[in-house]
């Protein structure tokens, strides 16, 4: 017989979720909230553990004999290399001052992404196996047994957490969540437990040197392509050059702007820039990735990868690195690369060829961001701009979690922007700079099933853009971020439609007066400029 | 002392519309119902601030008998965030029929002492079609979800695709 209930039954069912004791760590996969497997092939290509055909929605998801061990004993190596994990699993007083601040929290209504209680996920197993109370009085003193159901529910949980720091500006002991983010995907990886939008992007980084596996010849093609247009839209032939010995400068960019709408915008963005101040520089077909997910696997497939650009500058002889419009590519440079892979003392400090202004913020890692070297270029009269073709739009800007909260950039986009833009207008003071709300969809969420994730993690941005465009007609986002640029489009489409959004360097270009353009009719996306279509 | 169903309502309307969005918000799990019910920073709490909002709206547009047009915004600040957020379609919406047992709860004596059964039988038609309407604004949002997944697919793959002249930007239009 069916249980099913009749329709007006529907009405009689109690709404209210029954409760739920957090320390239960069975979760319901709902659908659009999780991540495919990480590849058997990607895993094998990065030598990580337990390669492996496997799926979430099994009970049984093959992990090694001893998996209880291996995870035992990779917390108790962390705790011992990491004196801040320690701390941080040590000293948290459940104040709650972080639990509402989360964006997934805000957007979800589910309490396990609070970050205190995600960071309990944790610090549950760390209880009952390392502290004394734990191991004497175990829940009593707030521990967990660690089972399979706990490494589901780390699984689930750590994969909701974007490592956007929010929580952490918060924290009066100032606790990074995002590090214990950090270590649980490490652990994780230990066992072969892992997403594969994160795996496959850093396998294909490994083997060609970007997350989407483009050969040098296909990334080279794809550059000339972007060049072509140029040509098209601005009138003026560029000459870019590839794996140049003696360049001055090698160039970065995360390799989302070569091949992605609107990515590539930004791209030719650099192009123009590089041409209309004639730098002495180089692209790289093998560093032709900014972008680092080992950051979201282990800190030695973080290194590995973040190795080859040292690598490529030292092949190539280049005084020293400028780097694109990125966000994660920025945390690794200013929070680990010098210190897993630097000091880079073959490369000079980084001068600017142009302005004479000595980068000393970058004397150890010498790698400049190009948002600071382009404010230094405009406060020093060096570029010639005409604001007014970008006058069609109405700009706010998001600042992405890691070159804003993570290295401190706050002033240097907004003084770029207002230069090279007559309107521009900030978003709600309480969502911007130091307490910016992360796009909901970094650290590797950008995969197409975890789309509902995003819309909940996204929605506290997406609102306060909403409030800027109903208050004063903002249509363009813009931001330096490549996972912002992949990640806003749809999010806007949803929350906010008719707000595009763009690389700050894609408008700096719009604005460039080239030496020997054409009437410049059309923007980089080869869309006609308001205003401009009678000028012919 | 009204005999008007409308006056009623409109005279108790603070304390249904607060019963209404506590209980909205009780369909979310105890701790996210207490930050969405206490936060009051719009920025910091966009779910408890369209719910409480958008049901004082509703109430408000039910009370006067507002048309679709009108309606349609309101319902859907709410049903937005709802149809993203992992409920059943059915437990997306049936918060919006939850002021009908509030109404019944808290005023059903005095509407049956003064013989007003027949006008809020009136009232409840308002609700019902506004249920209605936000089934039409939830089947939109899923479908631009859907909409927004597929172009998404079709953009990672255009630039290849267009370089290998397998596609042209008529094709894709079409």
């Amino acid at each position: 017989m069916s249980q099913a209930p009749k329709p007006e039954e529907l009405l009689r069912v109690s709404h209210i979720p029954p409760k739920k004791d957090w320390m239960d760590p069975r979760v319901d996969l709902v659908p659009g909230t999780w991540g495919y497997p990480g590849k058997a092939s990607s895993l094998e290509t990065l030598g990580l553990p337990n390669p492996r055909e496997w799926n979430p929605t099994d009970e049984d998801w093959k992990l090694p004999p001893n998996w209880k061990e291996i995870i035992h004993e990779g917390l108790k190596e962390r705790l011992e290399k990491y004196r801040s994990l320690k701390i941080f699993l040590d000293i948290c007083v459940r104040c709650g001052a972080c639990a509402d601040k989360c964006h997934f929290f805000i957007g979800s209504g589910d309490p396990k992404n609070m970050p205190v209680l995600r960071a309990e996920l944790l610090r549950s197993i760390y209880r009952q196996d390392f502290t004394m109370a734990g191991k004497i009085l175990g829940t009593f003193a707030g521990g967990r047994e660690l089972t399979e159901d706990v490494i589901k529910e780390w699984f689930y949980y750590f994969h909701q957490c974007t490592e956007c720091r929010r929580c952490s500006l918060y924290c009066p002991y100032g606790i990074d969540t995002a590090e214990v983010t950090i270590i649980v995907r490490e652990l994780l990886n230990l066992i072969g437990v892992n997403i594969d939008w994160i795996l496959g992007a850093a396998a294909n980084c490994y083997r060609t040197g970007n997350h989407l596996g483009l050969e040098p010849h296909t990334f080279k093609g794809n550059i000339e392509y972007l060049v072509d247009d140029i040509e098209e839209y601005v009138g003026v032939r560029l000459n870019p050059t590839f794996n140049r010995k003696g360049a001055e400068v090698l160039f970065i960019a995360p390799s989302g702007d070569v091949f992605a709408d609107p990515g590539i915008f930004t791209y030719m963005g650099y192009l123009m820039l590089f041409e209309h101040i004639g730098l002495d520089y180089t692209i790289s077909t093998y560093a032709s990735e900014g972008g680092n997910f080992g950051l979201f696997t282990s800190q030695e497939t973080m290194k590995r990868l973040n190795s080859k650009m040292y690598a490529e500058a030292k092949r190539l002889g280049v005084k020293w690195i400028l780097g694109g419009e990125c966000g994660h590519m920025w945390r690794v440079l200013h929070q680990y690369m010098d210190t897993m892979n630097g000091p880079a003392d073959f490369l000079e400090v980084p001068k600017s060829p142009i302005t004479g202004t000595v980068f000393d913020n970058a004397k150890s890692t010498k790698m400049v961001h190009i948002v600071e070297f382009m404010a230094d270029l405009i406060h020093h009269g060096k570029l010639k701009l005409n604001p007014s073709r970008n006058d069609y739009l109405r700009t706010t800007w998001h600042d992405s979690c890691n070159v804003s909260r993570g290295m401190g950039m706050f002033e240097e986009p907004r003084y770029v922007l207002k230069s090279v833009c007559n309107n521009f207008f900030e978003m709600p003071e309480n969502t911007i700079r130091e307490q910016t709300f992360c796009c909901g969809g970094g650290t590797g969420l950008n995969a197409g099933e975890f789309e509902y994730l995003r819309m909940m993690g996204g929605m506290p941005r997406a609102f306060a853009v909403k409030h800027v465009q109903e208050k004063h007609g903002v249509n363009r986002l813009v931001n330096v971020c490549a996972l912002d640029r992949a990640i806003l489009p749809p999010l806007m489409d949803y929350w906010a439609p008719e707000v595009s959004v763009s690389g700050l360097t894609e408008l700096v270009a719009n604005a460039l007066v080239m030496e020997g353009e054409h009437d410049r009719l059309t923007d980089l996306r080869g869309e006609d400029i308001p205003g401009m279509e009678g000028d012919e | 002392m009204t005999n008007d169903i409308f006056e009623l309502l409109k005279e108790n309307r603070g304390m249904l519309v607060d019963r209404w969005t506590t209980l909205t918000l009780q369909t979310y799990p105890n701790e996210s119902a207490r930050f969405y019910s206490k936060e009051k920073d719009q920025f910091h709490n966009p779910v408890g601030h369209a719910m409480s909002k958008g049901l004082a709206e509703i109430f408000e547009a039910m009370l006067v008998g507002r048309d679709i047009q009108q309606i349609r915004p309101m319902l859907d600040s709410m049903v937005r965030i709802r149809a993203v957020q992992g409920f059943a379609p059915s437990n997306s919406l049936a918060f919006l029929l939850f002021i009908k047992k509030i109404i019944r709860d808290e005023l059903g004596a005095e509407i049956q002492a003064k013989g007003l059964e027949q006008q809020l039988a009136a009232f409840e038609e308002r609700v019902d079609g506004t249920l209605l309407v936000a089934f039409d604004v939830y089947s939109q949002c899923r479908q631009t979800l859907s909409d927004i997944k597929n172009s998404e697919f079709i953009n990672r793959h255009v630039q290849l695709l267009k370089r290998a002249n397998m596609v042209s930007e008529e094709t894709r239009l079409s």
